[in-house]
């Protein structure tokens, strides 16, 4: 197989894994839209009580897909009647399902003020997706994690939906994505932070000296996975 | 689903307790996170069921320890419909049980945490320069500036201490993280009792400021061999209070 052929075999499998749980998000999306248009329509308002009622949804789809850590719904500005800020996130707990909680209260110190982070902002100014990670999520296990998240569109931003991955549990389906080929290939994120490979020349969390590009330091085909992940998948001859 | 080193910490930062853990044991357990700021003002706790499951003590001891801390002031309970149990961060933690504590532990056993602190911190500064993300710098920076401004000794330990958890966050490893996190809790709350007046803000900052640079710098040689300096004085400087207070 040419280095080209196996390059975009390698770069459908990890998009496949990516789109699999983008359509997740796209689902939680959907829901949002359908339900504010139906209380809307109503001449209701879509309110905190109706952003709290997705926990069946959400934890439906943290159910159908192993790797998931949690998933949630964080509110843009002026969506809501009553506040500002508002989400609404569910993770797997030691038994069942917990909810996540974090100071939204601007007044405080130590307020959370998701407008700030770089996935609202991507989400709001940009309708971007994001992919970030792998990081460690604070303290406890499972908590070395993949963020996805999505913008919410409907004529106007009403927020952003997003998923946690569990590093452990998702790690074998791309390091799955990266073999069958002839060549050591490596999965690399922004900021050259390696996320999976099929050899241990490159280790998980680390950074490469470059961004690799084809003809240098040894690759010899390089592509994009796309949906916004700023993923690229690299093919050096093996070692 | 903090990305990018948030400022956020919440309640699965406090482990689980050993089996038949005690209400005490709880109360510690959750105070420690509240002063280190792991658990962060306003935040609201688990419902009670949940949080007992999280820490692996019956419904009952919890609710023992959520009294306890309630006394304290650490805890506050609302009713109604938005209601539950909020952490109360106080400025500065209480002085006497920091001190009890500062006083039983040994010489001995300081240096032990001091080497088990050695051994982390230098390996999460190590890792932390090859791996970490320009978030996770960014963040190390605002917290030597927040160090340098901290007034009271409840700001010093947080921003102290968030320093070297936010490196192990850096450092990519869950591990290194929890262990940063509980040796953390052990020593740098008694790290910052005004005790005596000797300066030692300005070196901290000092010390905080050449990781952070040598980490933005990717020099990992050189962010471990700064943090481990950094370790040994802080454990002399642990000594000196011990004796301080042991004396009295």
């Amino acid at each position: 197989m040419m280095a080209t052929e196996e390059l975009d075999m390698l770069l459908e499998r990890v998009k496949a894994l990516l789109t699999e749980v983008f359509d997740r998000l796209e689902t939680v999306a959907g829901e949002v839209v359908a339900r504010r248009r139906a209380v809307l329509a109503e001449g209701g308002s879509f309110g905190v009580r109706e952003v709290d009622a997705l926990k069946p949804i959400l934890v439906e789809q943290i159910d159908a897909q192993p790797a998931a850590d949690g998933f949630g719904f964080f509110a843009a500005a002026g969506l809501l009647p009553e506040r500002d800020r508002h989400f609404t996130w569910w993770q797997r707990g030691g038994t069942g399902f917990v909810q996540l909680r974090l100071n939204l209260d601007p007044s405080s110190v130590d307020v959370y003020d998701y407008f700030e982070m770089e996935w609202f902002a991507a989400g709001r100014d940009r309708s971007h997706r994001s992919v970030f990670g792998p990081y460690v999520d604070y303290f406890g296990a499972d908590r070395y994690v993949f963020t996805l998240t999505a913008p919410v569109f409907d004529e106007t931003f009403l927020g952003v939906v997003g998923a946690d991955l569990r590093v452990n549990e998702f790690e074998p389906r791309l390091l799955a994505a990266l073999r069958g080929g002839a060549h050591d290939a490596v999965l690399v994120g922004p900021e050259r932070r390696v996320i999976a490979a099929n050899t241990s020349r490159w280790v998980i969390g680390s950074r490469l000296p470059r961004t690799p590009r084809a003809g240098e330091e040894g690759f010899t085909a390089v592509g994009e996975v796309g949906l916004d992940s700023g993923w690229v998948v690299a093919l050096a001859p093996r070692e | 689903m903090t990305t990018s080193g948030a400022p956020v910490m919440r309640t699965s930062l406090i482990s689980p307790l050993n089996v038949g853990g005690r209400a005490e044991e709880v109360v510690e357990r959750i105070s420690r996170a509240i002063l280190l700021g792991l658990v962060v003002d306003g935040e609201q706790l688990p419902t009670e069921v949940e949080f007992a499951g999280q820490l692996g003590v019956s419904p009952m001891t919890l609710r023992e320890a959520l009294a306890i801390l309630r006394q304290q002031g650490l805890v506050e309970t609302r009713r109604g419909r938005n209601g539950g149990t909020f952490v109360r961060r106080p400025v500065n933690p209480p002085r006497d049980p920091l001190e009890e504590r500062l006083r039983s532990t040994t010489v001995s056993k300081l240096r032990d945490l001091a080497d088990e602190q050695f051994a982390v911190a230098g390996a999460s500064a190590f890792f932390a320069a090859e791996r970490a993300s320009a978030a996770s710098v960014r963040k190390l920076l605002q917290l030597v500036e927040q160090l340098a401004v901290a007034e009271e000794y409840g700001d010093r330990i947080r921003a102290d201490s968030r320093f070297h958890i936010e490196v192990a966050m850096a450092s990519q490893s869950e591990r290194l993280t929890r262990l940063e996190v509980n040796l953390q809790a052990e020593l740098t709350s008694l790290l910052w009792l005004p005790i005596e007046p000797r300066a030692v803000l300005e070196e901290a900052v000092a010390d905080h400021h050449a990781i952070a640079t040598a980490i933005a710098e990717e020099d990992g040689e050189r962010a471990r061999a700064l943090s481990e300096r950094h370790v040994q004085r802080n454990l002399r400087r642990l000594i000196e209070l011990h004796l301080v207070v042991a004396e009295q």
